[in-house]
Formats: structure tokens, C-alpha cells, sequence
């Protein structure tokens, strides 16, 4: 066969050179293997608002019973890699990101090391996916309603696990202020409801009277995607605005009433709010402080202004202790006048996985992994403005984690 | 001879072979559009049934409630696409008219390609430009100068934070010049130097003959990119979800945040939970699929016609 | 000639160079903005850290390798596809057939992106049975493969449609099988055929929007076929909206990466060939 000289010419070589070369290239690239995770146990993020962060002690095996002398029951995991993809919460995701690296570097030199991605989708995604099986569990700041679980089939109960307390700041970008502002609940309530429209209405100005706020219009900006965060800020408005339940509604997505701006996930956000002037938002403290944006202190049911710090939120927590015992998917926001300290949009955020789980190694996995967050993963809260859970919130949890099982078979401490 | 009694014994089977490879995987392109349509229709057959018209003609997207009204974005996605015609079209035809009759032939060679390296651009880069440039640096100002100045006309109604329905439909003209004017060159120059010469002869000084001659001749051309153009706008998901402050009630005015249905699947094709729900969403991608067939269809046929015409008088 | 004609003929022609302009400045600004501020994000790490929301030490090690591997089996499936697909239309087809699926094809590229994200999301991840199901760097590449059939398969016809019909006369006449006929102009039309190849790859390297509903992105390496994964564009998506400075940064970063890349094909393919564009 008498290919045509003229057709194998300069033109093809120099593409199939080229090809040829991206092809390798990448292909080394890939083949050297990829990255390290980023996150070591020391990993922090430094603050403006609250102290000190704290390193976790690394050293400690993943499979001992913490505050026992009791080790695993002997079950061993088959070995090799156990890869597992999870999503939800934007609002717990900056310590959610930290708990998976470090658990992974922990566990890369057992047998079964755990390597787990979470992806920040919003608490609804979340939901969706561990319901569907599309995630291994879910991280969601609201609990998961019986009336939705009640429309899966399921083989066995949905476990809501308490993993992180954390609060939902409001923060601002207004040119010219450089202060932290006082806002009260009815106040935000107007401002989001469309009834206050510019900076310097009589209402903000009066409760600060030291700064100079602008006549321009407010952008306030909410979540598109269905959102814990804005359930627990909705929870909360509904208490300080008589009509906010009945017109704009509480829950993951609600009816915002203005043509208002909205962006996906607490760092859409706070991104949206950075280049945006004159907005205000609302997502977990920890992107106000990551993206350098002003938070506000609101006012509590004791008339106290509280910033959105890891005092407040273990405040609101410890007041509605008793009803936690009780409930532990309660909504802490709005905490009682006695709590003075507290600030008032506290909120836990919940694990949420099956109790019975189809895989062994899955199994294991996920009940290692929480047993670890909600003992050890605590001592990376305040460090990332998140507070510890409370010790009653903790051994509620690991009995909780107990129930994670493979065909009968439990995994972790009683 | 081998050769010979091979060819004597009919077809070789090697001949057969390639040829029925080959058809089938051009089969295979029936197939996928098949599978579109059938595939994402199947899914959305229970929204469809529970919800029926008034998925279309209501106006609130409210996922826990189990409301899905998609009119809003239905409206976003055509006002968005047909600013981007409005602001997009007259740049791209003089960029064609440039290309195809003013240019020197030296320039020509270089911005022609350069003009096209445009719809190179991965969309994800054009929507983080614009988010961070294109719309704080350009559009914010241009919009807080209309909303000063002009700010009684309900067009121009709305905070202006620059996140709305005008920047989606910049960002969207910026997008579609490269097709319209590509298209739109190409019917320009099909026009044959005949026509030229005869304007020219008539007196006709360049813009004369170019509105009297091309635009003419070219007409269904630039039409068929136009609707090429347009077709490109309503399926953009990334540039304009950055920018079109995703709000889910459709205001006539420029200055007020929009969604459109591609920027509505990608901010809550997850949140769906249960079968209904999740159809709801495909569903969503069903219109969306309808749409585009539509001006896709449009602009091929309209195409088909040219070409032929071209094809007769040529 | 009056001059009130000439002043309208001179302002036409002003008006299309301000046109050119206005079409120009875009590309010019991306250019500019991604080069300067990518440029600054670019170190070591950058290299050989996996993306990550936390700290100041994330990089796409991880978004490139999922970008180069979804992009090879996206590959796998619309290359074979899409030239064969061609080769028939242009060789094989009888007229009116070959006409319906060019036709077919054409419309195919028209789909917008996130609905082919749509139809591997219900088809792939919500109903594969349980290790296939999910979030998966195999989805990514089924998603991103169907897109490029249609493209692959146009320009691939279009090609070979470019290679004088003599050749093909030549052969009948010489009594040379159909197939080795074709191959000889595939060989001629050859570098009309792998321009197209790397257009359309270049095209789907740069895809996000199907790559949100199917593989989702990751913090991790690749993890096998059947995990999520992270690629260059959802890496620039997550970052680019956060609001973070850090992360601003990289998805600059990257955003520079992918450009030079996608655009260098692009330069590189219209220098060597003068290819006029069919819409890839």
C-alpha cells in the first residue's frame, strides 16, 4: 500500500509531537502520584476575635475507648484503603475538611487507612445524598424531618449525631465602617424582610451611635441552595419578628420576599458579600473571619451584645442543656435571659448516617471516624471558632455512633 | 492471483466489515439523541404527572414545599439570551463586515483567528473574570450611572449591585461574538464579487454597497448565526450563574438579580429529595433540552436553506 | 460624491473598528488579569498539594491529574466514536443518511452542557446499583465523552469531505478495496482529522457544568474509577466563589494553567494548519 507521501508531512509530525508530549506529560504527572494532604494535626487558622488555638495530640491510636482503659473490641477491618464520599453542611465544613485530613493522615499507615471527601454542597444536598446512597453520610445544621424520612424505604433508623456547635454570624461590608455594629433580632428581621432599606435608617443608627453608616441601599444576600445555616437563622428570626414565620417561613430554603441576591454555600456567600458594598450575609463564623469580614454582635434575650465567639456558643448551649437530654436535634438559638453570655444564633450540626450500613469496611469506617470527631476531632474547635461539644452532648454521641453496624456486627466503644 | 480470486468471490468480508463498524457508531449518534430525549423525558414523567402545566406557567420554586414553578427562569433564560443578542449582534456583525470587507487582507489573517481564539475560552474563566472584573469594574459603574440618571424607567429599577440579569446578559453577548460573527463572515463572503462590482459600479461608496449587497445576500446567514448565537446563550451555565445573583422571582429589570434554567439546575440539582422531587429537577433539564432543540433546529434549517441557495446561484 | 455620504460611510467604517474593539478587549482582559494575578499564585506547593478549603497550603495536584484522566476517558469513548461516526458519514453514507446524522450531529454540539450533566446524573449516579452509584470520576468521563462524540464526529467528516474526490475515483479505478481506500484518506486528511481531535479535547477539558452533577470534585487523589474527583475547572468553581483571598488566588492560579493550555492548542493547531473553524 502506497500511503501518500505529501499526507505523513511537517504538519502531522508537529502535531503528533506535540500530542505526544502533553500525553507524557500529564501522564507523569499523574503516575508520580498526587499531592499531600494539606492539613497537619497543627493546622490553625488565626483569629481576630477569638484566642488561642489549640493542636490536637496526634499521638493517640484511633481505636482506643477515650477516658477508658478499654480497647476495640478485636474486630479487624479487611485491609486496604477505604474510600468514602460524603457531603453537606457548608457551615461545618471548615473543621469537617480539617477532621477528614487529619483522620486520614492518622490512619495512612494501618491496614484499612480511611480516606474520606466531604463536599460542602449545602445541608439539603447532604440530606439527599445519604438518603439516596450517593453519600456515606451527611453533614446537615438541620435535622433531618420525620415526614422526609418517612418517604425512603429504609432498612433501619437514620442516626442524627451532634459533631460540632458553631454560630451564625452576620456580617457586613459597608465602605467606611471599620466597627463591629450592634444589631438587634427584630432589626435583622427588618432588614432581610425588605421593611429597612438603607444604612442609615433611624433603627440601625440608634443602636450605634458611634459610627457613621452611609444612605446607600442594603444588598442583603441569602442562600440559594438549601441551607442549615439558614434554617438555624430563620429558626431564630421567627422568634424576634411576629410575622417572619407566617410570611417568610422557617427551614432550609424559605421564601425570601425582596428580589434579594443569593449565592451557593456559606463561601458564596461570604464571597458574594466581600465584593459586593453594602451587603450583609449570613453563614458560620469562621468565613467572616477566613474572608476578613466584620461580624456583628447581637443582642440577647438578656439585652447583652455578643459577638459570635466560642464563649457564646458553649453559653447557648449550656442553657438549653435539659432539653438536649431529651431531644439532642433541639435548635438552641434564642437562648433564655438568664444565659447573659450567650449568643443568640448558636446551633449544632449533625452527622447523619444509617444505622445499618450495607458495606463492612463502610461500617467500620464511619463509626471509627465519628467515635474520633466527636472525642478527639474536639480539640481543633476553637481553633477554627467552633466550640467543644459539652461532655453530656459527647457520650450522648458515642452511644449513638455504638448503634453503626453491619449486619449486627458494632465497631466501636459502648 | 490471490488478489484476484478474492475480488472474484463478491465483497470482501474486511469491506463489509468496516463499513457496518463504521455505520454503527454513526448509529450511535441516532442513538444518543434518542437517549436524550428518552432518558431525560422517562425522568421526568412523574414531575410531569403530578405537576403538569403549572410547572411551567407558575412562578414559585420552592423545593421543601414541593412547589417547582419553573416561569421565572424560563423568562431569565430568555431575557438574558436576548440582551446578549441585543448588545452581542451589532458587534459581532461589525466585526463580520470588517473582517469580510474592510480588512486588508494582512490584518485580516491574524484578528480573524484571534477574534475565534475567543470561544476558546473555558466558560469557568470567562464567569470568574467577570465576577471579579468584568461586573466591579465595568458594569457596576455603568449601572450606577443609569440607575442615577435614569433610575424612574422600571427597566432600571433595582439595587444595581452589579449580580443581575444585565451583567448575565453581557457576559453572554461577550460569549456569543465569536459564533455570530464567524457565521455571519462566512455569509458575507459567499456574497460573489458580481454583486460587489455592481454596487460599486453604481456609485456606491463602501457602506452603501455593503448594506445594499452583503447584508442582502447574506441575510439567512447571519440569521442562521444569529440563532446560533442564541441557541449558545440559553444553555451557558457557569458565566452566568456567577454573576446573575440567583434570585427565584423574575423582575423586568435589567438591574434585578435573575435565574435562568441552567443557572437553576446547577445551584439545586442535589437538593431534590424523593422521586418526584428529583424528576422535578430533570424536568427543569428537559425544558431546558427543548428550548435549545428548538433554536438549534431553527438556526440548522435555516442554514440547510442557505447553503442551497448559495449552492444555485453560485 | 457629497459629503454627507462620506460622513456616513466613514462612520460605519469607525463603527465596525469600535466593534472590533469591543470584541477584542475581553479576550485581551482575560489575558491580562489571569496571566498577572495566576502568575502570583504559582509556586511548588501549588504543585504538589491536593485542593483544599482549609489553610493556606491546598494546589492542584489533585484537579490536574482528575482533569487529565476524566478527559482520557472521555477520550476513549468519543475519539473511536466520533472518527468512525465521521468516516461513515463522509464515506459511507448514503447521501441522505449521511445528511441526517451530520444533521443529528450538529444538533448534538448544540446541547447545552449541564443537560448532558442531566442525563448522566439520573442515568449514572442516582441509578447504578451500589459500588458504581454515586458521585464518580467514571460519570465525569461518560458525561464529557457523549460531548465530545458529536464534535469529534463533525469535524472528522468534515475532513475527510476536504480530500479531493480524485483520490477516491483513482482508487475505485485501480479496483482497491473500499476499506484501504478509506484509510488512504484518512492518511491524507490526517491532520484535518487530529486538529479536530484536539480542538474537541481542549473543548471538554474546559467543561464544569457537567462535572458538578457527576463527579463532584475532591480533596483527595484520583481514588479509583469509581469515587469522586476533583478537576481543573471545579477546582477554579470552588475556589473562585469563596471570598477567601487564599483560595481567590489559586482559582487564579489555575485558571491560568487551564488558559494557556486550552488556549496554547488552540494557537498552536490555527498556526500549523490555518484551520478556518468549524464551531468545535
Amino acid at each position: 500500500m502506497n500511503f501518500n507521501r505529501r499526507a505523513i508531512n511537517t504538519t502531522t509530525t508537529a502535531l503528533a509531537v506535540i500530542l505526544i508530549i502533553v500525553i507524557i506529560a500529564f501522564a507523569a504527572y499523574a503516575a508520580i502520584g498526587v499531592g499531600k494532604t494539606t492539613v497537619t494535626e497543627t493546622e490553625t487558622i488565626s483569629t481576630t476575635v477569638t484566642g488561642s488555638a489549640t493542636t490536637a495530640t496526634a499521638t493517640v491510636a484511633v481505636n482506643e475507648c477515650p477516658g477508658t482503659n478499654i480497647t476495640l473490641s478485636s474486630y479487624t477491618p479487611p485491609a486496604g484503603k477505604i474510600s468514602l464520599t460524603a457531603g453537606g453542611s457548608t457551615f461545618v465544613n471548615p473543621i469537617m475538611q480539617v477532621w477528614v485530613a487529619a483522620y486520614g493522615n492518622l490512619t495512612e499507615n494501618e491496614a484499612a487507612p480511611v480516606l474520606i471527601n466531604y463536599a460542602g454542597v449545602g445541608s439539603s444536598s447532604g440530606q439527599m445524598g445519604v438518603l439516596a446512597n450517593t453519600f456515606a453520610y451527611a453533614g446537615s445544621d438541620a435535622p433531618l424531618s420525620a415526614s422526609v424520612l418517612a418517604g425512603y424505604k429504609s432498612s433501619g433508623p437514620m442516626l442524627q449525631i451532634p459533631e460540632a456547635l458553631g454560630g451564625v454570624a452576620i456580617f457586613y461590608n459597608i465602605p467606611g465602617v471599620s466597627t463591629n455594629l450592634n444589631f438587634t433580632g427584630p432589626v435583622l428581621a427588618a432588614i432581610w424582610n425588605g421593611s429597612i432599606t438603607t444604612w442609615n435608617d433611624p433603627r440601625i443608627t440608634a443602636l450605634n451611635p458611634g459610627a457613621t453608616l452611609p444612605s446607600a441601599t442594603i444588598v442583603p444576600v441569602h442562600r440559594s441552595d438549601g441551607s442549615g445555616t439558614t434554617y438555624a437563622l430563620s429558626t431564630y428570626l421567627a422568634t424576634q419578628s411576629p410575622s417572619w414565620a407566617s410570611t417568610i417561613g422557617v427551614g432550609t430554603s424559605i421564601n425570601w420576599p425582596t428580589s434579594e441576591e443569593s449565592a451557593k454555600g456559606s463561601s458564596g456567600v461570604a464571597g458574594l458579600v466581600s465584593t459586593t458594598p453594602d451587603s450583609i450575609g449570613y453563614a458560620d463564623s469562621h468565613y467572616a473571619l477566613s474572608n476578613n469580614l466584620l461580624s456583628a454582635d447581637i443582642q440577647n434575650a438578656a439585652g447583652k451584645y455578643v459577638a459570635p465567639t466560642v464563649a457564646g456558643f458553649s453559653a447557648a448551649a449550656a442553657a438549653a442543656a435539659s432539653t438536649l437530654s431529651t431531644n439532642a436535634t433541639a435548635t438552641i438559638v434564642n437562648p433564655p435571659a438568664s444565659a447573659a453570655t450567650a449568643y443568640p444564633i448558636s446551633t449544632f450540626t449533625y452527622f447523619l448516617v444509617w444505622a445499618n450500613q450495607s458495606n463492612e469496611a463502610t461500617a467500620w469506617a464511619l463509626a471509627n471516624f465519628m467515635n474520633w470527631v466527636v472525642t478527639y476531632g474536639q480539640s481543633y474547635s476553637t481553633g477554627l471558632n467552633y466550640s467543644p461539644l459539652p461532655p453530656s452532648t459527647v457520650t450522648a454521641d458515642q452511644h449513638l455512633v455504638s448503634q453503626i453496624n453491619f449486619n449486627g456486627q458494632t465497631f466501636t466503644c459502648p | 492471483m490471490a488478489v484476484g480470486s478474492l475480488k472474484r468471490r463478491g465483497r470482501s468480508i474486511v469491506d463489509a466489515g468496516f463499513r457496518d463498524l463504521s455505520f454503527a457508531f454513526a448509529a450511535f449518534i441516532v442513538f444518543l439523541i434518542l437517549l436524550y430525549i428518552i432518558e431525560i423525558g422517562y425522568h421526568s414523567l412523574p414531575s410531569i404527572r403530578a405537576y403538569g402545566l403549572s410547572y411551567v406557567i407558575g412562578s414559585e420554586w420552592n423545593p421543601p414545599r414541593e412547589i417547582f414553578e419553573v416561569l421565572p427562569e424560563i423568562l431569565g433564560t430568555l431575557a438574558s439570551s436576548i440582551i446578549a443578542l441585543v448588545i452581542g449582534v451589532p458587534i459581532s456583525l461589525g466585526v463580520a463586515v470588517f473582517l469580510a470587507e474592510i480588512s486588508p487582507r494582512g490584518p485580516r489573517v491574524v484578528i480573524g483567528p484571534v477574534v475565534e481564539l475567543l470561544a476558546a475560552v473555558p466558560s469557568i474563566v470567562f464567569g470568574f473574570w467577570a465576577l471579579l472584573v468584568l461586573v466591579p469594574q465595568v458594569i457596576r459603574p455603568v449601572e450606577h450611572a443609569l440607575s442615577a440618571s435614569l433610575g424612574f424607567i422600571p427597566l432600571f429599577h433595582g439595587a444595581a449591585s452589579g449580580y443581575d440579569l444585565f451583567s448575565a446578559g453581557v457576559i453572554l453577548a461577550i460569549m456569543i461574538i465569536p459564533y455570530v460573527a464567524a457565521v455571519s463572515r462566512d455569509a458575507m463572503q459567499a456574497v460573489p464579487r458580481s454583486q460587489l462590482e455592481a454596487a460599486y459600479a453604481l456609485g456606491g461608496t463602501k457602506s452603501e454597497v455593503i448594506q445594499m449587497s452583503v447584508f442582502g445576500y447574506a441575510r439567512s446567514g447571519i440569521i442562521a448565526g444569529i440563532f446560533l448565537g442564541f441557541g449558545r446563550a440559553i444553555g451557558e451555565t457557569m458565566a452566568v450563574t456567577l454573576v446573575i445573583g440567583n434570585s427565584l422571582e423574575f423582575k423586568a429589570s435589567l438591574f434585578a438579580p435573575a435565574q435562568t434554567l441552567a443557572s437553576l439546575i446547577a445551584n439545586d440539582y442535589s437538593e431534590t429529595i424523593g422521586v418526584v422531587q428529583v424528576s422535578a429537577i430533570i424536568e427543569a433539564g428537559l425544558v431546558l433540552l427543548a428550548l435549545s432543540l428548538l433554536s438549534n433546529l431553527g438556526a440548522r434549517l435555516i442554514l440547510r436553506r442557505f447553503v442551497k441557495r448559495g449552492a444555485q446561484l453560485l | 460624491m457629497n459629503a454627507r455620504r462620506k460622513l456616513v460611510d466613514r462612520f460605519w467604517i469607525a463603527f465596525t473598528l469600535v466593534a472590533l474593539v469591543l470584541a477584542l478587549a475581553p479576550l485581551a482582559s482575560i489575558i491580562y488579569y489571569v496571566t498577572v494575578k495566576g502568575l502570583a499564585a504559582l509556586n511548588i506547593s501549588f504543585f504538589t498539594h491536593n485542593f483544599s478549603q482549609v489553610g493556606t497550603e491546598g494546589g492542584i495536584a489533585n484537579a490536574l491529574q482528575g482533569t487529565f484522566l476524566v478527559v482520557l476517558l472521555a477520550s476513549a469513548i468519543g475519539v473511536p466514536t466520533g472518527v468512525l461516526s465521521g468516516v461513515y458519514v463522509a464515506e459511507y453514507g448514503s447521501k441522505r443518511y449521511g445528511e441526517i446524522v451530520r444533521f443529528l450531529a450538529d444538533v448534538l454540539v448544540g446541547i447545552p452542557s449541564i443537560v448532558t450533566g442531566i442525563l448522566i446524573y439520573s442515568t449514572l449516579v442516582l441509578s447504578l446499583p451500589a459500588p458504581f452509584r454515586g458521585y464518580t470520576a467514571f460519570a465525569g468521563g461518560v458525561a464529557l465523552g457523549f460531548m465530545e462524540i458529536p464534535i469529534v464526529s463533525n469535524t472528522t467528516s468534515e475532513a475527510l469531505r476536504t480530500v479531493p474526490n480524485s483520490l477516491r475515483e483513482a482508487s475505485a479505478a485501480l479496483g482497491v478495496r473500499k476499506w484501504r481506500a478509506t484509510l488512504v484518506i484518512m492518511a491524507n486528511a490526517l491532520s484535518g482529522v487530529t486538529t479536530g481531535i484536539l480542538l474537541a479535547t481542549a473543548r471538554i477539558a474546559g467543561e464544569t457544568a457537567p462535572l458538578l452533577l457527576t463527579a463532584l470534585g475532591s480533596t483527595r487523589g484520583f481514588q479509583g474509577w469509581f469515587q469522586a474527583m476533583e478537576t481543573m475547572t471545579l477546582f477554579i468553581f470552588q475556589n473562585a466563589t469563596s471570598g477567601t483571598p487564599f483560595l481567590v488566588e489559586q482559582a487564579w492560579g489555575a485558571s491560568f494553567i487551564l488558559l494557556i493550555t486550552v488556549l496554547g492548542i488552540n494557537i498552536i493547531v490555527r498556526i500549523v494548519t490555518r484551520r478556518r473553524t468549524t464551531f468545535v
